[in-house]
């Protein structure tokens, strides 16, 4: 039974993975304060770390290409360890969810508007969320290669617009870390921003395209997404330099600090202006994927009735989750890694291998 | 939600109120013959019709020994008088040899139409209902004393407006010509510019009262079956009394009838509705409107004025830019203005930081209010403006501008900079005049947003209407479709040369896609050279 019947094209779908990662690559703080002016190096390695999960979620979708996670942990697992994992899946979603609206109102408290109430931001902004997502799956995905097109053009202004005060000395020392902090590093950054491209498998069946073309459009997301999250920290660490880490918004400084002969100055309002629409997209997406898979492990014909209970959850959620935004940052850089991997790496993989042993798309299509 | 839970109540509340069904056409249609009495069929004609001032029975009597008596009836003003004295009295008075060798009982209809009038267009016909629409409709209605049927004689002629420019979508280069209120002369515009048979116009009567006259017209292949079906269900569905405009149509037809953006598109210009006929659109054809309707319409369409394919390409594509630019100008510069100044002060300029500083020292009002009074102030004016008539006309709209923007400054209501903004914004609103409404109306709620939250709220206002155009759908098509990047890019942001845009647009047309071959006219005149 697939509750949402509206379909997305493959490109729409590419964009839609590049966008998501995207929006990552603008709150970078969370790891750019492990390795400092290596980190760049640190988001090489973690797409490298990623590629051969990527090729996981691309089979589990091959293999399942008309269901979606939740069913497919259903028919993996059998229905009662199917269902505990796809709780523990929702509770991943709705926590994404609680996170990047939680980002989105820090930072708007923070440089745009101090004295608001952070409530008054949720809520308005989780109203339009709402609204989107009530269309379904083709309405959450339509913007995002716009917002995606226009992240990379701005991305490409403001590293003109920076080449100025771009020092390359800011790169060194190079490799003068101890090894285990590398180690670390990959590891945020494979999970928080990489891995957590696993919420698309909950939107497979939702693709138009024959299931084995998908591997190139997700593939080629996942790259425009990793290529912009190196230029931008490569920008940042070049303008910066190894103080990067002391900041919560490095991009929004590196910005700030751009100016082109007096005419063209405060570009940050584009930075500003670029977070909020991105962040618009993801927040939406994983919003409707978490309303989608509750609907779907509660067998709903449609997920519309969720939809205001997992907004105000969610901003609830969103309000308990930390206390200030330097606690974020530092549970994103030793909590969350940890805790995430268990959604992005272990369960992924289990699901492909007891697919594989219990020979599982075989069967479905027999019956 | 909120508005569909309104709908519901609304309609609930309709179906109470509402009195049992009217008797409907079908019920007035109960086919009644004629008689072949000719004074009974005129009595009961008299019976239906009243008193009616304008309906004309002339009786006359003809033959050789004038032993035919008949009746013409028609509607004074419906008709051409000069038709029925040239074609039909005249030939039936003048011409002797009716009777003569030949008896009456042997007469028939059929020998009247064939051999003694002198008309294009006749039908025999059996029925009343025929008769009474038929004569309201503007034909003369030939009666005979001893037959049980009539002729139904083409004589419409009444006045009608001549083609002329039209006053909306001028044009500087391009065909000139506008849609009318006369039906005929509207279907005979267009057919003259699609000559081929594939061109269908189908036609409808709609309304109880007014049996309006509707066509739905179309090119076969083309167009899609699906929209076409679309159309044709949701006109046929229609339990109205009047269509007095296409403008009646128009609102029973569209898809999002609360939304501020329209859904079905007009043009005055038959060349325009011809261009999107071709793009395999539906145009929909109403009698009384020189405005004909298109379907589906996508937001893009209102960006496109019939010059842009009249005049070369890559100008057509900067104003095309500008009419875009010109349309995000008009909605945000006034709630930007304010969020500037409420709330981002830190993002003007310094130098014109002062300048704004210093005009808005004297005026007692926040900059919402201000720019509340003078965006309702200039409504009023431009409201004023298009009603008056028009020596008046102009003179309010000078003692707008010039009187009513320089005093408020002067006074110190309002400063110069908001008279600045709000001006912008107004000429900037005319220049795509189909979004007019939702112009002024996202501005508005645009502004209450920035008044309240600044530039997160113009955001949150944005990705707002970028969700809702995302989910609005014209007759089954992405309303916003053709601005995420697909084929059909060549005609939206720009205008691609005529002889690039091969294929008409994907969403809309069905099998017949392609346009033209696509070549370069400069390389083709070369080979031309090589072969001479």
């Amino acid at each position: 039974m697939q509750i949402d019947k509206g379909k997305i094209t493959a490109v729409q779908f590419m964009f839609s993975v590049a966008c998501y990662m995207q929006a990552s690559s603008l709150l970078t703080a969370f790891f750019v304060g492990i390795t400092k002016q290596d980190s760049w190096i640190v988001v090489i390695l973690a797409f490298l770390v990623c590629l051969p999960f990527l090729f996981i979620f691309i089979s589990i979708m091959r293999n399942f290409p008309d269901k979606n996670l939740i069913q497919i942990n259903t028919l993996v697992f059998g229905p009662v360890v199917g269902n505990i994992i796809s709780a523990m899946y929702i509770w991943y979603f709705l926590t994404l969810t609680s996170l990047n609206l939680r980002d989105l109102s820090d930072f708007v408290h923070q440089t745009i508007m101090p004295k608001t109430p952070s409530i008054v931001i949720m809520f308005l902004f989780l109203l339009v969320c709402a609204w989107a997502v009530r269309f379904g799956i083709g309405v959450v995905t339509r913007y995002n290669t716009l917002f995606s097109i226009i992240q990379i053009v701005i991305l490409a202004l403001a590293v003109v617009f920076t080449a100025n005060l771009i020092d390359f000395q800011n790169f060194l020392p190079m490799f003068d870390q101890p090894a285990m902090e590398y180690v670390h590093g990959t590891h945020v950054v494979s999970t928080i921003p990489f891995g957590e491209v696993v919420v698309f498998l909950m939107i497979t069946p939702n693709i138009k395209l024959p299931p084995k073309k998908i591997s190139k459009f997700f593939l080629w997301g996942f790259v425009i997404g990793g290529i912009v999250l190196v230029v931008v920290i490569l920008r940042d660490t070049a303008v910066l330099g190894n103080v990067l880490g002391l900041f919560s918004l490095p991009s929004f400084e590196t910005q700030r600090m751009a100016s082109l002969m007096e005419a063209l100055s405060r570009l940050e309002i584009m930075f500003a202006s670029v977070l909020i629409i991105l962040l618009f997209a993801k927040v939406t997406f994983l919003y409707y994927v978490t309303v989608l898979s509750l609907a779907q492990i509660f067998k709903f014909e449609t997920f519309k009735p969720f939809i205001l209970s997992i907004g105000a959850l969610a901003i609830v959620y969103a309000f308990i989750l930390y206390s200030s935004s330097m606690q974020h940052v530092e549970s994103g850089t030793n909590a969350t890694p940890i805790l995430w991997t268990l959604f992005e790496f272990v369960l992924p993989m289990l699901t492909l291998l007891i697919a594989k042993m219990r020979k599982l798309p075989q069967t479905e299509e027999v019956v | 939600m909120f508005i569909k839970f309104l709908v519901k109540k609304i309609t609930f509340l309709f179906k109470q109120n509402q009195t049992p069904p009217i008797e409907t056409q079908s019920a007035e249609k109960k086919t009644k013959g004629l008689s072949d009495k000719l004074k009974d069929n005129i009595d009961s004609l008299k019976l239906i019709f009243g008193d009616s001032g304008d309906l004309k029975i002339h009786e006359i009597l003809f033959g050789k020994n004038l032993e035919l008596s008949g009746a013409l009836i028609f509607i004074d003003g419906l008709v051409d008088s000069k038709t029925i004295t040239e074609s039909i009295i005249k030939p039936l008075i003048l011409n002797k040899n009716i009777g003569d060798g030949m008896e009456i009982e042997n007469m028939s209809m059929d020998i009247i139409k064939k051999t003694i009038l002198c008309s294009g267009d006749m039908s025999e016909i059996k029925d009343q209902t025929q008769m009474i629409e038929g004569c309201l409709a503007g034909e003369t209605v030939f009666l005979l004393d001893g037959f049980k049927e009539a002729l139904l004689i083409s004589t419409k002629g009444w006045e009608k407006r001549n083609v002329t420019e039209p006053q909306t979508e001028l044009v500087v280069r391009g065909p000139r010509e506008g849609f009318t209120e006369d039906f005929r002369t509207n279907t005979a515009l267009l057919r003259r510019r699609i000559k081929s048979p594939d061109f269908k116009m189908e036609q409808m009567k709609i309304g109880r009262k007014s049996l309006t006259d509707v066509c739905i017209a179309y090119i076969d292949k083309v167009a899609q079956p699906r929209i076409i079906e679309m159309v044709k269900k949701r006109l046929e569905k229609l339990e109205v009394d009047s269509i007095l405009d296409s403008g009646y149509i128009e609102e029973y037809i569209e898809d999002a009838p609360f939304s501020v953006f329209p859904t079905v598109g007009y043009s005055e210009k038959p060349d325009v509705i011809a261009g999107k006929l071709l793009e395999g659109r539906v145009a929909i054809i109403v009698d009384g409107s020189p405005f004909v309707l298109t379907a589906p319409y996508l937001f893009i369409e209102s960006f496109q004025t019939s010059e842009d394919y009249c005049i070369r390409p890559l100008y057509a594509s900067v104003t095309r830019m500008l009419r875009l630019m010109a349309y995000f100008i008009s909605i945000f510069t006034v709630p930007i203005y304010i969020a500037l100044t409420t709330f981002h002060q830190e993002l003007i300029p310094t130098t014109l930081l002062f300048t704004f500083a210093n005009a808005s020292e004297g005026t007692p009002f926040p900059s919402f209010i201000e720019a509340l009074i003078m965006v309702f102030s200039f409504e009023i004016l431009r409201e004023a403006g298009l009603r008056l008539p028009r020596p008046v006309g102009q003179a309010i709209s000078i003692v707008g501008a010039l009187i009513m923007g320089d005093a408020a400054v002067a006074a110190g209501l309002v400063g110069a900079p908001m008279v600045i903004a709000v001006a912008f914004t107004a000429v900037a609103g005319f220049v795509i005049p189909v979004q007019i409404d939702s112009v002024s109306i996202l501005r508005f709620i645009l502004m209450v947003f920035s008044a309240a939250l600044g530039g997160f709220g113009i955001a949150i206002g944005l990705l707002g209407i970028l969700v809702h155009l995302a989910s609005l759908k014209s007759f089954g098509v992405d309303y916003f479709g053709t601005v995420i990047p697909s084929q059909d890019l060549q005609d939206s942001f720009v205008r691609m040369p005529l002889w690039s845009m091969s294929g008409r647009p994907k969403d809309i047309a069905y099998i017949d896609k392609k346009r033209r071959k696509t070549f370069i006219p400069s390389t083709r005149r070369s080979n031309d050279h090589q072969e001479t």
